[in-house]
């Protein structure tokens, strides 16, 4: 390997390793939900109330990914992956000091900015540096680690789980984000031999502190006579009032200060004006808002009772109010957040729509398999169900690295149609489950086999996107097609869950009067066993729909994305 | 340089004050301001009262906290909080003529129920009665009581005491509790000697289990509180 070539592998594999992590931190919070709802003052009956924690996630990782990508598309890929990991390490730090569901949700918000943001600037990165021809294999591995992550995500919480609390969880993060992001610093564009303005670190520092000792309150501090002043409000009751909390505020205000006058800033802001003005930031507001109201909308649903969040009818007209203007904007601003013509190719706008059905179908097998699990396996918990779902999930690495390195041999649309060819026939021997079913060898190799198909997807989709679009577009489209992917994912959990549930309305009035079966008022096994039959047909139907969308999604594929034969000459 | 002088002046003028109060405090006297504290509580026709911790040790089961009114009945009303099986289930809770009844917020209506099973005492044993005393008897067994300088709580400054209450104390009320462990405890007394908070510390769920700290508060009331069964 030439050195050029090292330096590239060094800098993906420290990408691919942030993004693994930050995607095992999607689901890392399964685990330490309940402990988190008790530090945040909630009850088991507030569930519902608890569910920001997982979706104020989603929000941070989809709503601003548009714009981080753009940005990355302007700055170049690595400022912008130790911009995410800072983000990334703070929404950790605020996480892990978080003393009520407020600044949990924060916390969370503002890692998901930071998690999802490595996704865009890291594909363009291996379009950048990797030849159109080549680009398969790097792609199926970020995309194996990245599905790795949701494997090891749950393991990692439990084992911190195990010697600490959910706090060291995010301490840990924080500590993986920031040494990963030290690692980067290496590979920034040289400027220059000027070292680091140090008063700036020792400002933004102090702002740190301050803040983090007002969120922590430790008891030796804020008992003490005299120290205890530095906690009291000023004025009122919130702690954000008191001395302490107000002299990081001077810190923070002094340290911009320091930004705008100082020759060698730690932020430049001056290059960030103009940045700033070379993106449509009306466009990306308002896109972010409209997606923001999406996530909101789906994603605070419980998938196996109901379609919609309980504030759908606010931020459903928001979300199209804004995807409207949005649209408007494209058309009349003189620099859209889309450059024209950006996404003109076929398969790049293919890539992006096939992106939108696998999240679709992707979504039914991690929501309804392990719901078919704790239906059908008597007994079982919360954990074994997740066991059956490992059975899927670890398939999916795999195919992924498989899947990159076939497209050296396959072409892309090919490759794609027949990966979700082979999860659609999955789901569709999955719709003729039955009670007994997860207990046969067969069950496991159908598990599988669905995973892997959609794991040798993830490299061809992401290559015709690369191959279609213009480098200087690399990160902006990368991050559409996450986004597509993401929002596929939310509104098919939300369209088969309406199928599955009205399956099961039909399959439960059928059922016979209690009295009927059972010979008696009292419920009694065998009209147990007929709603659990219903439940059974509702998720036939679900599996049955899945098994239609990954077949669009092959269909669409192996025309849009066909004439992107990576071998080209 | 006239600010600063008199800046060193205040400092020297408020170190002054704490060493003067710190040097007051002696083994006897502690015991003494403890005991006047306790008996305010006796005497207390009811009591505004709370027991809480930020979290159990991981899988335990027991009390997060209860907050309330009670009297010496003895009797309590108020919400509790405990944790099992990793969850936190809230309830409103009764509890009076040995009894107690809590209601969820997955049920309309007030169930009797053994608080046994779930691992925490009957809150109004905590208050107990007079001849019977709850933590008011935790407080008058403290051994090693001594005065360990002052304590900020807001816009207030307590005196704080330190001392060790005797596990079998601390079990007769909690029966999940070490009996033969000591438990460090931290008084705040305010300007009338009365209590204004205790942090208990120790195994409360066993000596194989990692330690608890309660903060417990009483604050007197000076009219009766009337507590039935629901």
């Amino acid at each position: 390997m030439t050195p050029k070539a090292l330096a590239s592998s060094g800098l993906l594999a420290l990408a691919a390793v942030a993004i693994g992590f930050a995607a095992a931190d999607t689901y890392v919070v399964v685990l330490a939900l309940p402990d988190m709802m008790t530090a945040a003052g909630l009850t088991a009956d507030e569930l519902q109330r608890a569910a920001p924690i997982i979706s104020g996630f989603l929000l941070g990782y989809v709503a601003v990914l548009p714009l981080i990508g753009r940005i990355s598309d302007l700055r170049g890929r690595v400022p912008v992956l130790l911009g995410c990991l800072v983000v990334f390490a703070l929404g950790s730090v605020i996480t892990a000091a978080g003393y009520d569901l407020s600044t949990i949700v924060l916390g969370r918000t503002i890692q998901g900015i930071g998690g999802g943001g490595l996704i865009p600037p890291t594909l363009a990165l291996i379009a950048d540096r990797w030849p159109v021809e080549r680009r398969g294999l790097p792609l199926g591995i970020v995309g194996a680690v990245q599905e790795l992550g949701s494997v090891v995500g749950p393991l990692l919480g439990a084992a911190v789980l195990a010697i600490g609390t959910w706090h060291d969880i995010f301490w840990l993060n924080a500590a993986v984000g920031v040494a990963i992001a030290v690692a980067l610093v290496r590979y920034l564009p040289a400027r220059g031999h000027r070292r680091p303005d140090l008063l700036s670190i020792a400002l933004l520092s102090l702002t740190a502190v301050c803040w983090l000792l007002v969120m922590v309150q430790p008891p030796v501090l804020l008992e003490g006579v005299t120290t205890g002043l530095a906690f009291l409000p000023l004025a009122g009751w919130s702690r954000w009032l008191s001395p302490l909390a107000l002299a990081g505020l001077g810190f923070l205000g002094w340290f911009i200060v320091r930004q705008l006058t100082n020759d060698a800033p730690l932020i430049d802001v001056r290059q960030w004006r103009e940045t700033a003005k070379q993106i449509d930031l009306l466009g990306a507001t308002l896109l972010a808002v409209s997606l923001g109201a999406v996530i909101v909308t789906f994603a605070s649903a419980e998938p196996e009772k109901s379609v919609l969040g309980a504030d759908s009818l606010f931020t459903i007209p928001i979300a199209l109010i804004c995807a409207g203007a949005f649209v408007w904007r494209q058309r009349t601003a003189a620099e859209p957040l889309v450059p024209p013509r950006s996404l003109s190719q076929t398969p790049a706008w293919g890539s992006i729509v096939v992106s939108f059905f696998v999240g679709s179908a992707l979504i039914a097998a991690l929501v309804d398999i392990p719901f078919f699990a704790r239906l059908t396996i008597s007994g079982s918990s919360q954990l074994e169900a997740a066991l059956i779902l490992i059975q899927f999930l670890i398939a999916l690495p795999i195919g992924a690295v498989l899947g990159g390195w076939l497209s050296r041999f396959v072409s892309t649309a090919k490759l794609t149609a027949a990966a979700m060819a082979l999860s659609g026939l999955c789901f569709a021997l999955m719709s003729r489950w039955q009670q007994d079913s997860l207990n046969t060898l067969s069950a496991t190799a159908v598990l599988a086999a669905c995973g892997l198909g959609f794991g040798l997807a993830i490299a061809p989709v992401n290559a015709a996107l690369l191959a279609h679009t213009a480098d200087e577009v690399h990160g902006l489209t990368s991050a559409l097609l996450v986004v597509a992917r993401m929002v596929g994912m939310l509104i098919g959990i939300s369209a088969l869950t309406t199928i599955g549930l009205r399956a099961f309305h039909n399959a439960a009035a059928k059922i016979a009067p209690v009295k009927e079966l059972c010979g008696s008022k009292t419920s009694c096994a065998a009209y147990a066993t007929a709603l659990q039959d219903a439940g059974i047909s509702q998720l036939q139907a679900v599996f049955t729909g899945a098994a239609i969308t990954a077949f669009i999604a092959a269909t669409l594929a192996f025309w849009l994305l066909r004439d992107t034969d990576n071998v080209k000459s | 340089m006239f600010t600063s002088r008199r800046v060193l002046t205040a400092i020297a003028l408020a170190a002054a004050l704490t060493l003067g109060a710190c040097s007051g405090g002696s083994g006897g006297d502690a015991e003494k301001q403890l005991a006047a504290a306790a008996d305010v509580l006796a005497n207390a026709e009811a009591i505004d009262f709370s027991i809480s911790t930020t979290a159990l040790p991981s899988g335990e089961k027991g009390l997060l906290s209860a907050e309330g009114t009670a009297n010496h009945s003895p009797a309590f009303q108020g919400e509790v909080k405990a944790v099992a099986g990793g969850i936190t289930i809230g309830a409103e809770v009764i509890a009076t003529d040995g009894k107690v009844w809590a209601k969820t917020g997955f049920s309309p209506v007030f169930m009797s129920l053994d608080p046994e099973r779930l691992g925490a005492p009957d809150p109004a044993t905590l208050v107990g009665t007079k001849d019977n005393p709850g933590i008011t008897g935790w407080i008058t067994s403290t051994v090693e009581a001594k005065v360990d300088g002052k304590s900020r709580d807001g816009k207030d400054v307590y005196t704080k005491i330190t001392g060790t209450i005797p596990g079998k104390e601390v079990a007769a009320l909690l029966p999940s509790a070490a009996a033969d462990s000591d438990f460090q405890v931290v008084y705040r007394l305010n300007s009338d000697g009365e209590l204004h908070d205790m942090k208990v510390t120790g195994a409360f769920y066993g000596s194989d289990v990692d330690d608890v700290t309660y903060t417990l508060k009483a604050k007197p009331l000076s009219d009766p509180v009337a507590i039935e069964a629901p």
